[in-house]
């Protein structure tokens, strides 16, 4: 057998993290590679392969059941839900264990022994340089000489520099004569290592003792376009020029003759197929995260199962307001109900139905707007009215060395020192802060209509605008996806969501996670441009669905993080229309407000007491300062996802944990639209809530570490300090606030209908048969709840004995900034 | 009346920040608010008593200030003592700082909410504060030390913040290595200055010391370029630039305070305050426009290739600091100290606001222009060839390595000293020699007599080469670090006549230091069975006291300002002839690479990630 650098390389893709660039910040499953396996298998595999932490340690499990965050009642369900026959005491002494003793992970081990045979840090001497290569090559816009790119790749890049420069890159003559020629990798591992059968092994500890370039590298092999300047680069071509480096540092220290490294004894072997191999799961973890998950699932179904569904207002609606199923925007939308009876709210994945490609006004780049494994086959240009300029001049962001940084030092410096002041004692809004409502002008146009024109993006050619038909299309599977079809009220709001932050380079992870981390407005905008046109109308009408024409269609964004709401084209509306949007306006200001004080109960830094104005300007001041690291909490403490209507949720407080997706499964009984929903379930919450769970339980590996001392690289990653390797995943201080509890997908429909729906859709069914996501079924008709086994759906009984209530006037008035309980709201009178 | 009210002033300029630090110190469990508002009143009493100061030292004295205050030590003709000395820029780099200082306490009072170790930052800075407190009143050039010593060890806290990941360690300890080499600069120049005035001097009577040494002499000139070596190494010029951009591992805003806006400066401002010694030094001069103009050009031009936010800053700072080398080297101190002040807020800000880019440059969508291209030219060539040197940062740090460090470890490698029964063998018979010249000085000749005392020095320097470069036997190489104390006692005692009490001040800290980190070893080692220092272990994890008493004894036993050996240290130095250079050289190398050794031994043991549990850890090269 002969070694081949592809296909090893080919091996070892999946496990790398699949972090792109951080203006696509897109969340995602970090063990991807692993899910087509049981969970707890997974966290065992992973653990031992590469040495992640992939759940709490036994000591936190046992902590919280003595603190009562796991509850007797849910332990004792996890235990029997375990083992069928087995007796509680068996398992006493498996939870009850003293901490582990890890074991040495099978990755890294061989490389190791540079240092320990040779006492030769060779990654110090290698990566160093390696990471100065690939950040300046791949540089974006932070270097000012950037690196001289060929459209050959990054090996040959680096060797025509080499070649040209009088100060060689490699010192080493012996590499200077291996270049000359044309060489492979086989060459190269055959100095280092002398035998073959270590090649494939030496290759994976090379590509994971710096998992984040490497995985960074794969994505922008895959998908140049998370790159503005995309660049031409791939894995082959780092491990050549990595394995050079390599060599010539140990040339430059042991002189030409040294031992190479497969001389050693005493060197393990990576098979692929440990890979493959399946891991028993851990009895002790597997009870402990269930019964931690199910305390808190519990609380939620037993709340389900007690409340009566709210019936149907008497009066009329006077509005109806359309969101992202965004966790973050369930309080809002509880607060809006709670001062209007008359509102009705829905959920729908914030693309709103409009996959695009989006190019605004000023860029010469499209911005995908749509969830990440959709490719949209449309472009929306942006027209800006020429009189708006934004100023965008950041004195802060030149560099000033030479001449400039004298000149500025003895002058603007002076003036920087009373800047400084300004924004630590008065925060304001920067040029360079990430505001959500600069994504999309209020005044800007959107060209959205066909023309018979086409754009010629780099590998695709796409369609300028949306044919009638199109549009209809796309206008009705919306409304009829949420279950809104009939009753429509006379202002309809479609609001996307997106936020604000100062100094934040994570900034589109807080963004829309259904619109690639963006900000929703455009797709919420053409939503409402598409259902207030006549056509559109007409053919719905066609189609079954009336919706009269005193019914106006509004747009908005919602800032998550400042709690403020921007309304667009809002100059078509009728004067009767205008002020019946006032009137709604007003209880949408109030309900931001009240919104503002359900999220500032999780700030230290704002007081219990304080006023609720007083809370809202301080939530407003956190995304624009620039000392803030926790702008706002983002999806921490998700956990739960509802499908269903809005009547059975309506009464529960979910104390911002859960994803709200509006449906009707009275008129769905085949279970088509069901089948669209659950669809992105899995990769979109499901992304995200498990991103977050592996960020919580090794903030270290599997999240970025602290923000605190992040360094920008090349604008598309965060390192720390100037030689680490790319941090991957969230930063602690977005999941500090976070309890690592997987997904509960609670469904209504019927359990035969879900049933069906899972074992047509294989990818869908994956999530909850490999119990990454849990799966509850509840009856529309007769409220009986099912859970989701390996063996379908059987039926569930809640244990929780005791109610949680929470009084409608307490919503805003808290005294505690612990979790909170699920509860049931109830009314004063 | 007038002068005493000044004199309290003073005492509570340096006096504030002392107890700050010394309150979070003790305190350790004290809520974030509660740290906060202790540090803001103190800051702001701070600045109070500045503005006061200044309004003295402004309305009523127009000129320099001095007064001379706590004597340490004193024989007839050496003096240790505290002084204060203030002039206008001395004020203004203060307020400079200070105000710096306050707004950084309010910027991470948000910034590192609810981070692990928000106490350990608030305490590091005010101590770091303190030190540059120290270094701005100082008023002879042994107070300056303090602070100057203060800010070293300071930064070395700072940048291994993050304790457990391998990186801000490795970096501390190289920031440490060159500020080490600083440190001895200015111990040698003590050194000479002591011997060639023959007088204590201090930054009043600096300005009338006679001038006529200047003619030829040597020793002169050896003050002067180990002053220029304190300064190159603590500001970071040409050829110790690469350790600016690692100093960048700590929180943002400490790296913004210290290497963006104080620390970096501090060299500089070392020559502003010894300016009288070096203005009448053409060759000085230009030796020192020479270096800013290097310095300014090969940080330009890596600070234009960087491709991460912080390492441009960095980079930019160094052109910076090169500019005021050379506005040094004309005399402009007025332009100097106020380009210090403004370069200071402006880099704070930036670095404050580094992670800005992001979203500003996100939000511009430009396409970045390809700087050059390569083709067949001479001219490509060139550009090929600079920006090569650029990105292996002028071979700044393999130089270094392979011309400094490589061969020092090698030669302690090559040394056999591994187990006791070898040490106790090869030392006894030269302690003999040392003991028998010293107290029973029989049939020796003049010649070779002359000569012992650097055997012992070289024989000390061995001890610690092998202590630098050995990874065994943890016990043995803190012997050998001890021992080499004894040798270089011995050595200066042969040389001249000691007073038993001079060995007394070197020794308390030395046998105190010495004993504090012999009992944690023990105390850890009873454990840790198996501790292997070829790694970082990473052992603050369990043992977060032991490592601070571990770090206070290595510090005692290095000479750090926390105890007598300091004292002793100089006092030893001031044994050293003028015409000794060799002797001296041999001594302070073993000095820097005690310091050295001891640092390496407490990071290896402490710090890092944790060896026996690699869960706790990040991936090690993040």
């Amino acid at each position: 057998m002969s070694f081949d650098l592809n296909n090893t390389i080919d091996c070892i893709r999946k496990f790398l993290p699949h972090q792109a660039s951080l203006k696509d910040f897109i969340h995602h499953n970090t063990l991807e590679a692993f899910q087509h396996e049981d969970f707890f298998s997974a966290l065992q595999k992973s653990k031992y392969l590469f040495g992640h932490q992939t759940h709490l340690n036994l000591q936190s499990y046992q902590n919280k059941f003595l603190n009562g965050g796991i509850t007797v009642e849910a332990l004792e369900y996890a235990i029997n839900t375990y083992g069928n026959n087995c007796i509680k005491h068996c398992f006493d002494s498996a939870l009850w264990a003293p901490l582990q003793k890890p074991t040495e992970p099978l990755i890294g081990k061989f490389r190791e022994k540079w240092q320990s045979d040779y006492n030769f840090d060779i990654e110090h001497h290698v990566q160093i340089p390696l990471f100065k290569l690939l950040s300046s090559y791949l540089d974006q816009g932070v270097s000012i000489t950037t690196f001289p790119k060929s459209e050959l790749g990054f090996l040959n890049s680096v060797l025509k520099l080499n070649a040209s420069s009088k100060s060689k890159l490699f010192k080493s003559p012996r590499i200077q004569t291996l270049i000359s020629k044309p060489f492979n990798a086989s060459t190269l591992l055959y100095i280092l290592l002398a035998d073959e059968q270590y090649y494939q092994t030496y290759i994976w500890d090379l590509l994971f003792s710096h998992p984040g370039w490497s995985g960074f590298i794969n994505v922008v092999d895959h998908n140049p376009q998370t790159l503005f300047n995309t660049v031409p680069i791939s894995l082959q071509d780092v491990c050549l020029v990595e394995l050079l480096l390599e060599i010539d540092a140990l040339d430059q220290h042991f002189g030409t003759h040294w031992a190479p490294l497969g001389h050693q004894s005493g060197c393990s072997i990576i098979h692929v197929e440990q890979f493959n191999t399946h891991f028993t799961a851990d009895v002790a973890i597997t009870i402990w995260q269930n019964a931690l998950e199910w305390t808190w699932y519990d609380q939620l179904i037993s709340c389900l199962n007690k409340t009566v569904p709210v019936h149907e207002p008497t009066q009329s609606t006077s509005a109806q307001l359309i969101f992202c199923i965004d966790d973050r925007e369930s309080s809002l939308r509880m607060h809006i109900e709670q001062l209007d009876s008359t509102c009705e709210t829905y959920g729908t994945p914030g693309f709103f139905n409009i996959p695009i490609y989006f190019k605004p006004y000023d860029s010469i780049h499209l911005t995908k707007l749509c969830p990440a494994p959709v490719t949209p086959k449309h472009l929306i240009i942006e027209h800006q009215n020429p009189k708006i300029k934004s100023k965008s001049f950041n004195f802060h962001q030149r560099p000033f060395t030479l001449t400039y940084g004298w000149l500025f030092s003895l002058s603007y410096g002076f003036v920087s020192l009373l800047y400084l002041i300004y924004d630590l004692f008065f925060p304001h809004e920067h040029v360079s802060g990430s505001i959500a409502h600069k994504h999309l002008s209020e005044t800007s146009e959107l060209q959205y209509e066909f023309k018979n024109q086409t754009y010629d993006a780099k590998h695709k050619s796409l369609q300028l605008g949306f044919k009638t038909a199109e549009m209809f299309h796309l206008a009705f599977s919306f409304l009829n996806t949420m279950g809104l079809k009939h009753n429509f009220a006379p202002l309809v709001y479609i609001i996307a969501h997106g936020a604000s932050s100062q100094n934040n380079p994570h900034y589109a992870a807080y963004d829309c996670g259904a619109c690639s981390g963006r900000p929703g407005s455009v797709n919420a905008r053409l939503m409402a441009l598409f259902l207030n046109r006549k056509d559109i109308r007409n053919a719905l009408l066609n189609a079954g669905l009336v919706i009269s024409d005193d019914t106006q269609f509004i747009a908005g964004l919602h800032d998550t993080t400042r709690d403020e709401i921007v309304f667009y084209d809002l100059d078509h509306l009728t004067p009767e229309t205008v002020k019946k949007h006032l009137k709604i306006k007003l209880t949408i200001n109030h309900a931001l407000q009240n919104n503002a004080a359900e999220r500032s109960r999780k700030f230290e830094t704002i007081a219990l007491q304080a006023s609720l104005t007083k809370k809202h300007q301080h939530i407003k001041k956190r995304s624009v300062s620039l000392f803030e690291p926790r702008p706002e909490l983002n999806h921490a403490s998700n956990c739960y996802c509802i499908i269903g209507p809005r009547k059975f949720t309506k009464n529960i407080f979910l104390d911002r944990r859960a994803f709200l997706n509006s449906y009707d499964p009275y008129s769905d009984t085949r279970g088509d639209i069901l089948t669209q929903i659950l669809k992105p379930i899995g990769p979109v919450c499901g992304g995200i809530n498990l991103e977050y769970y592996f960020s919580c339980v090794d903030n270290n590996k599997f999240g970025a570490g602290s923000k605190l001392p992040h360094n920008v690289v090349g604008l598309f990653g965060v390192s720390n300090g100037i030689d680490g390797d790319l941090r991957t995943g969230l930063p602690y201080q977005m999941i500090d606030l976070h309890d690592p509890l997987r997904l509960l997908v609670v469904v209504y429909q019927k359990p035969e209908i879900v049933s069906d729906i899972l074992n047509q859709q294989p990818e869908i069914h994956s999530w909850y048969l490999n119990q990454w996501m849990h799966l509850i079924c509840i009856d529309p008709f007769t409220y009986a709840t099912y859970k989701y086994t390996k063996n379908g759906f059987v039926p569930y009984f809640t244990f929780t004995s005791s109610q949680h209530f929470i009084k409608s006037d307490h919503l805003v008035k808290y005294n505690s900034r612990t979790p909170l309980p699920i509860s049931i709201i109830t009314h004063a009178n | 009346m007038q002068t005493e009210i000044l004199n309290l002033l003073i005492y509570s300029v340096f006096g504030l920040p002392l107890i700050l630090f010394l309150i979070l110190a003790i305190f350790k469990n004290a809520s974030e608010l509660i740290i906060y508002r202790i540090s803001i009143w103190g800051y702001g009493i701070q600045i109070l008593l500045i503005t006061a100061l200044s309004i003295y030292e402004f309305g009523y004295f127009n000129a320099n200030l001095f007064f001379k205050s706590l004597t340490l030590y004193k024989s007839e003709d050496y003096e240790f003592y505290i002084a204060f000395f203030i002039n206008p820029s001395c004020i203004l780099f203060l307020s400079t700082g200070t105000l710096l200082s306050l707004l950084i306490t309010v910027f991470s009072k948000y910034y590192l909410h609810r981070e692990q170790g928000f106490n350990r930052f608030f305490t590091h800075i005010h101590l770091f504060y303190l030190g540059f407190v120290i270094i701005c009143i100082s008023g002879n050039l042994e107070t300056l030390f303090i602070g100057w010593e203060i800010i070293g060890i300071c930064s070395f806290l700072l940048i291994a913040f993050y304790r457990n990941r391998f990186l801000p360690v490795h970096n501390a300890l190289k920031v440490f290595t060159i500020y080490r080499l600083g440190d001895i600069g200015l111990l040698l120049s003590m050194w000479g200055i002591h011997h060639a005035w023959h007088s204590n001097v201090n930054f009043q009577n600096i300005d009338v010391l006679p001038h006529n040494i200047y003619t030829n002499s040597i020793l002169v000139q050896f003050i002067l370029l180990m002053l220029l070596l304190a300064t190159m190494a603590k500001s970071a010029l040409y050829p110790f630039t690469t350790w600016l951009p690692r100093a960048m591992e700590g929180p943002t805003p400490s790296s913004a305070i210290s290497y963006g806006a104080l620390s970096v400066h501090m060299g500089i401002f070392l020559l502003i305050k010894t300016y009288a010694i070096w203005q009448h030094s053409v060759l000085f001069k230009i030796i020192l426009c020479a270096i800013g103009i290097i310095t300014a050009v090969v940080s330009t031009l890596i600070s234009n290739t960087q491709s991460t936010i912080k390492g441009r800053i960095a980079y930019a700072t160094a052109a910076q600091v090169g500019l005021m080398c050379i506005e040094l080297s004309f005399g402009w101190i007025t332009l100097t100290i106020w380009h210090i002040c403004g370069h200071a807020f402006l880099r704070t800000y930036q670095l404050l606001q580094s992670a800005s880019i992001v979203s500003l440059k996100n939000q511009q969508f430009k396409f970045q222009k390809q700087s050059f291209q390569i083709a067949n030219s001479k001219l490509s060539a060139f550009k090929a060839t600079v920006y090569t040197l650029c990105l292996k940062e002028f071979n700044m740090d393999l130089v270094q390595h392979f011309y400094f460090w490589k061969p020092l470890k090698s030669i302690g490698r090559y040394l056999k000293i591994n187990t006791w029964t070898i040490f106790f063998i090869r030392i006894t018979p030269i302690l003999c020699i040392g003991f028998l010249n010293r107290y029973a000085p029989v049939y020796i000749s003049d010649m070779i007599k002359d000569y012992i005392p650097i055997v012992l020095g070289v024989f000390g320097l061995g001890l610690i080469l092998k202590a630098f470069s050995a990874t065994t036997n943890l016990k043995l190489i803190m012997t050998l670090i001890f021992s080499n104390h004894v040798f270089a006692s011995l050595a200066i005692s042969n040389n001249e006549k000691l007073q038993m009490h001079e060995l007394l001040y070197y020794w308390i800290g030395i046998v105190l230091g010495f004993g504090i980190c012999m009992y944690v070893l023990n105390y850890i080692l009873q454990t840790h069975k198996q501790l292997n220092i070829t790694r970082y272990n990473g052992l603050v994890y369990f043992f977060p006291t032991s490592s601070l008493f571990f770090l206070l004894g290595c510090l005692m036993l290095s000479g750090f300002p926390i105890c007598t050996t300091f004292i002793g240290e100089d006092l030893i130095f001031s044994h050293i002839k003028p015409n000794q250079v060799l002797l001296v050289l041999i001594l302070s190398l073993s000095f820097i690479l005690d310091g050295l050794a001891l640092i390496r031994i407490y990071a290896r043991i402490f710090l890092g990630p944790v060896a026996i549990h690699q869960y706790l850890n990040a991936y090690k090269r993040s």
